[in-house]
């Protein structure tokens, strides 16, 4: 659980949602991570830890403090919002508050995803992408 | 959170020192989401016993404390909290359980890095879970826990008896944790940048320094940082036992402190016998001293599991009422 931290953005949950996306980025890894996942559809907070560490190979492991700590700042900044209380059939019969994106996480998700991709063409234009992968070939050449 | 009879012993142990874990985090974030974070945990717990047993649950603890430990103080630092403010005697009980924690830990943690050697199946689980990062940092915290504990301890018992105090012995009790302190972080952390840990690094920190195995100048500066943090732990828990028998905090005979700070010493000093004798160590040569530097490591922790049940035990006694001295004639 070598979690990244949420980022000590409590200014969003001492002064409540804020208006435009570009306000809140860059966003940590973590909220980016959890947003990612809450694109998919609701999620219960260990569904969102789970799938967070799929994505990323293990490489991201939420604790359940920089979850819930996460999940609190998000609430507060109008990023998610609860879905209600249900049981997970796959898991067993415990009842788990689901969360989901809001429109206005999802423009922040997107507003976060082209600050991120500006920054890996950034980094192919320096060449400091591995040359020679085809992917990496494309981005070069702007394909992103 | 139900505890269910399906789920594993260690698993039901772990919800449950969780439960006390969390009570690191503010009143209000617990009750909004502490039942969640317990679900989460639970469900982790059981993915870690279905995949890999007893020993995946007990590989979650290391980064759920440094989870907590960050966690929480940003918390209650977003929410204008201080720590809260502990009574002597609150410091002492926590202090006692985290040396009792620390070294139950410590050994758990040397037995299985002993094992890696005899398993190699085991070694990528312990990489992955027990790497030096992972444990070192816990493991300092419940040190400073532990020395605070026994600074708290003797605040407490010279207010009882405040004809044995004197403002030197205050100085002297005060610097020697402060020393201390600052020498098991330091070891502590240096032990911690090794890949394997805690239980390996002495032995590497020895070799190192006989330039036999790894002759990097990081592995030196570890080494060096190791040694030097080692010799400020003795030197501290030294003056603190001193300025403690002065104000009878500690009864006579009581070697457990200056013990526990030569302890650690001795491992790096066996070692380096060792391999002064075997000379050029080869792979059976360092699992043999690696037992042995292990060994040493439990004597250590068995130092800080007894200082920590002799804290318990004090906070009982200080808990009674202050003998009433009679009036002098």
């Amino acid at each position: 659980m070598n979690s990244d931290e949420l980022g000590d953005r409590d200014d969003t949950a001492n002064t409540g949602p804020a208006e435009d996306p570009a306000d809140l980025l860059p966003l940590t890894p973590a909220v980016f991570h959890i947003l990612l996942v809450l694109a998919g559809g609701e999620r219960h907070g260990y569904a969102i830890m789970r799938e967070v560490a799929e994505s990323t190979d293990g490489q991201v492991r939420l604790g359940p403090g920089t979850l819930y700590r996460s999940i609190k700042q998000m609430l507060a900044a109008g990023l998610i919002e609860e879905a209600g209380e249900r049981p997970d059939a796959a898991l067993d019969d415990e009842r788990r508050r689901y969360y989901r994106l809001t429109s206005f996480g999802a423009r922040v998700a997107q507003a976060e995803a082209q600050r991120l991709a500006r920054l890996v063409r950034l980094a192919a234009e320096r060449r400091l992408l591995g040359a020679g992968e085809p992917g990496v070939v494309g981005i070069e050449g702007g394909g992103l | 959170v139900r505890e269910k009879s399906r789920y594993s012993p260690s698993v039901r142990l772990s919800v449950r020192l969780y439960k006390t874990v969390l009570r690191a985090y503010p009143r209000s974030f617990r009750a909004a989401y502490g039942d969640e974070m317990l679900r989460v945990l639970c469900d982790c717990l059981r993915a870690a016993q279905r995949r890999r047993g007893t020993l995946g649950v007990v590989g979650l603890w290391a980064p759920l404390l440094l989870d907590t430990a960050r966690n929480a103080l940003a918390e209650r630092a977003a929410e204008g909290q201080h720590m809260p403010k502990l009574s002597n005697l609150a410091w002492i009980r926590l202090g006692g359980a985290a040396a009792i924690l620390g070294g139950l830990a410590q050994i758990t943690y040397l037995m299985l890095a002993t094992a890696v050697y005899f398993y190699p199946d085991w070694r990528e689980l312990f990489l992955t879970y027990l790497h030096g990062w992972q444990v070192g940092p816990p493991l300092a915290i419940l040190f400073v826990l532990a020395l605070a504990a026994l600074y708290a301890r003797y605040t407490a018992q010279a207010a009882r008896a405040p004809a044995n105090q004197s403002p030197a012995a205050r100085g002297l009790a005060a610097s020697g944790i402060a020393l201390a302190g600052t020498g098991l972080v330091l070891s502590t952390l240096a032990s911690s940048g090794f890949a394997w840990g805690l239980g390996f690094s002495r032995i590497c920190v020895s070799v190192t320094v006989c330039n036999a195995y790894d002759p990097s100048h990081v592995g030196m500066l570890y080494g060096v940082l190791l040694i030097v943090g080692d010799l400020l732990a003795v030197v501290g828990l030294t003056l603190f036992w001193i300025a403690s028998r002065r104000t009878s905090v500690l009864p006579r005979g009581n070697w457990l402190l200056p013990l526990a700070g030569v302890a650690p010493l001795l491992s790096p000093l066996v070692a380096l016998g060792a391999f002064s004798l075997l000379g050029h160590p080869d792979w059976d040569g360092i699992i043999k001293v690696q037992v042995v530097t292990a060994a040493l490591g439990v004597l250590w922790a068995l130092c800080w599991i007894l200082i920590g049940v002799g804290l318990l035990l004090a906070q009982r006694t200080l808990e009674l009422p202050r003998p009433q001295l009679a009036p002098a004639p």
